[in-house]
């Protein structure tokens, strides 16, 4: 096959075989109206390359489909290039495709140039995780500061949960005791305001008539002989 | 007005050797209950900070949520009151007992206005020297740092407690848990220089039922004292005469065959041609004395000693009849009959029970000791369990603090009245 004779997708292939890239696919691009489309890889990178030849530059939009094709395939690909005949180059603006991360390739029936290298989206995320270790490193130990004062914080929060459960067990406690003071009360004195008063003077013969005290107390000589301790 | 609000506010704490019982008035006829222990955590263990990082000593029912390996349990765990009496310099036994009051006095104390502090009645054995009082007092003052828990505090004997709740004012008492019994003369007060303390209790039963299943094949489960526990209180009987109930248990070897499983695993305990050793078990109890408990002792049993804690002698081999002898014969003439018309026994140690069909061969301790008393010429000894012997000592308590007047100030020389703490 003479070198006259090949296709604009056989310079590019060729351009990027000598990059270390390998041809993955190639044919009219059913996304777009004009173009046609190649896809490299070197094993860990995808380009996407939209060829524009002379015939569909003869068409007013086909530029114009181009680029936005291609930057639809930002999306998808690790780097896209869009690559035109060398004397279509000055139609087109280096650095609205720097802007873009667009790479340039111009090509004619000798081979083909890389005017503008693709900016690779693996670039970008590698540069983006070296930001971020940058940013990690000195976030970390703020960071950690950060999540220990969280944990004293759970912590606190806790014991203070815990308290607040031993309050509520000992109202808990506090109002059983009550209703069984009052059910006493009730039982032993008519009266609430006389009950000071009866309890100062009450002999221990009258405590043994209480009938709601527990069956320790009651009728047990005991009281009596205690009461006297002086 | 004081006298009500005493009356109001009693609130009893029985320090006794296995179980802690506390509670106020207001619970009527029955205590809180918790094992008496407590658990030092590992402060800087992930399961201590969640839990509460502040807290060094766990104690009632939290515990088993702590614990951690059997290693760990052994060293962690502490059971001040084991022997009845804790040692001055033993800081890690008082450092319990003072947490375990303080979770008793809070678990109860109103968050109401009124409230001006409990007071505590407190009942240790009958034995405890006088720095138990003091440091229990000093427990009191401290709990109250950070809120007034304790207005008024006083200290009882055990035994005197047995006998206030059982409405008996002239007694002797025998109280009997884990690892001692005392014995105690009451007319009214204590009568201290009459007391008497055996240097054993249920712990020495457990001790020779362990031998009992060396020799029967199950030594390697014979290590685990609550299992040995279990097996004495399921097989263990009181004979009436130890050669006696041999001899029927050797010609009678069915009526005394026992199986026992161990709900839960899948251990089972056959005692069969050995069945007779189950009433060496009580026996050992009254009369660690008898030729047969020889061979026990040559074979590396220990052998209940004489030991000597604070002021009090702690007797290891008399029996019980000889003990309630010693101590009443220590009291004036005239008072020895009520002493003897009255025995009552109290205490964990004594809860046996006579299966169907051994009547007459086995018996319950209240027979055994009147018996043993019969043997020795105590004619008409009247011997009783008392009733609820769990809660007793508490009851004994709550009596204590509703009837002694509230201005009746604590005089060391008799060891009685309100200490005012707040």
């Amino acid at each position: 096959m003479s070198r006259n004779r090949l296709a604009p997708e056989d310079v590019i292939s060729a351009f990027y075989e000598e990059e270390g890239f390998y041809e993955v696919e190639r044919g009219r691009d059913p996304e777009s109206l004009y173009s046609s489309r190649l896809i490299l890889s070197d094993g860990s990178r995808e380009i996407f390359v939209s060829i524009l030849d002379e015939d569909a530059l003869m068409s007013k939009g086909a530029l114009q489909d181009a680029l936005l094709h291609a930057e639809k395939m930002k999306s998808r690909y690790d780097g896209v290039c869009i690559a035109v005949p060398r004397k279509y180059a000055k139609a087109i603006d280096d650095n609205v495709m720097i802007l873009h991360g667009f790479g340039l390739i111009i090509y004619d029936r000798m081979g083909a140039e890389e005017i503008i290298p693709p900016r690779f989206r693996e670039r970008r995320e590698a540069h983006q995780r070296l930001e971020g270790h940058e940013r990690n490193a000195h976030t970390s130990s703020q960071e950690i500061v950060e999540l220990k004062k969280q944990i004293s914080k759970l912590l606190r929060v806790i014991e203070e949960l815990e308290a607040r459960l031993d309050r509520l067990e000992k109202d808990h406690r506090s109002l059983i005791e009550r209703v069984a003071r009052l059910e006493r009360s009730g039982l032993a004195s008519p009266a609430v305001g006389e009950k000071s008063e009866r309890a100062e003077s009450m002999p221990p013969a009258e405590v043994k008539r209480v009938g709601s005290l527990p069956s320790y107390l009651v009728d047990n000589p005991w009281v009596e002989i205690l009461s006297r301790r002086e | 007005m004081s006298e009500e609000y005493k009356r109001e506010y009693v609130f009893g704490l029985d320090y006794g050797t296995s179980d802690f019982k506390f509670g106020p008035i207001a619970l009527g006829e029955v205590p809180e209950v918790i094992e008496n222990r407590g658990y030092f955590i590992d402060r800087s263990s992930l399961m201590s900070r969640i839990m509460g990082v502040d807290r060094e000593i766990v104690v009632g029912k939290d515990i088993p949520r702590f614990l951690e390996s059997r290693e760990d349990l052994a060293e962690r765990m502490v059971y001040p009151m084991r022997n009845g009496v804790i040692a001055k310099d033993d800081e890690r036994a008082w450092r319990v007992i003072r947490e375990l009051t303080r979770y008793a006095l809070e678990s109860f104390a109103p968050s109401d206005e009124e409230f001006e502090g409990f007071y505590v009645v407190a009942s240790i054995s009958i034995v405890s020297p006088r720095y138990m009082y003091e440091r229990l007092f000093e427990i009191f003052r401290d709990l109250n740092r950070d809120r007034v828990l304790v207005k008024a505090a006083t200290i009882i004997p055990q035994p005197l407690a047995v006998a206030i709740s059982q409405k008996t004012p002239t007694c002797t008492v025998v109280e009997s848990g884990h690892g001692n019994t005392q014995i105690c003369p009451i007319s009214m007060y204590p009568v201290r220089n009459a007391v008497i303390a055996l240097n054993r209790g249920g712990g020495a039963a457990n001790t020779l039922t362990m031998e009992i299943l060396k020799d029967a094949g199950y030594g390697d489960l014979a290590k685990e004292e609550s299992f040995v526990r279990l097996v004495k209180e399921k097989i263990g009987l009181i004979p009436r005469n130890l050669d006696e109930a041999i001899r029927y248990a050797k010609s009678n070897p069915e009526k005394v065959r026992v199986s026992l499983k161990i709900p839960g695993t899948r251990i089972k305990i056959l005692l069969d041609d050995m069945a007779w050793t189950r009433f060496l078990i009580g026996e050992f109890i009254f009369n660690p004395g008898h030729e047969i408990f020889q061979s026990y002792f040559a074979r590396g049993m220990p052998k209940p000693s004489d030991i000597k804690i604070g002021d009090t002698y702690f007797y290891g081999m008399m029996d019980m009849a000889e003990a309630v002898i010693m101590s009443v014969e220590r009291c004036s003439i005239e008072l020895q009959p009520h002493l003897y018309s009255k025995i009552l026994l109290s205490g964990g140690n004594f809860s046996w029970s006579v299966p169907e069909g051994l009547e007459g061969i086995a018996v319950r301790p209240d027979e055994k000791l009147r018996q043993q008393l019969l043997e020795k010429e105590i004619e008409g000894a009247n011997v009783s369990i008392v009733e609820d012997p769990k809660y007793s000592v508490w009851r004994g308590c709550i009596v204590y603090g509703y009837a002694v007047p509230h201005d009746y100030e604590w005089k060391w020389e008799r060891m009685e009245g309100w200490m005012y703490v707040a």
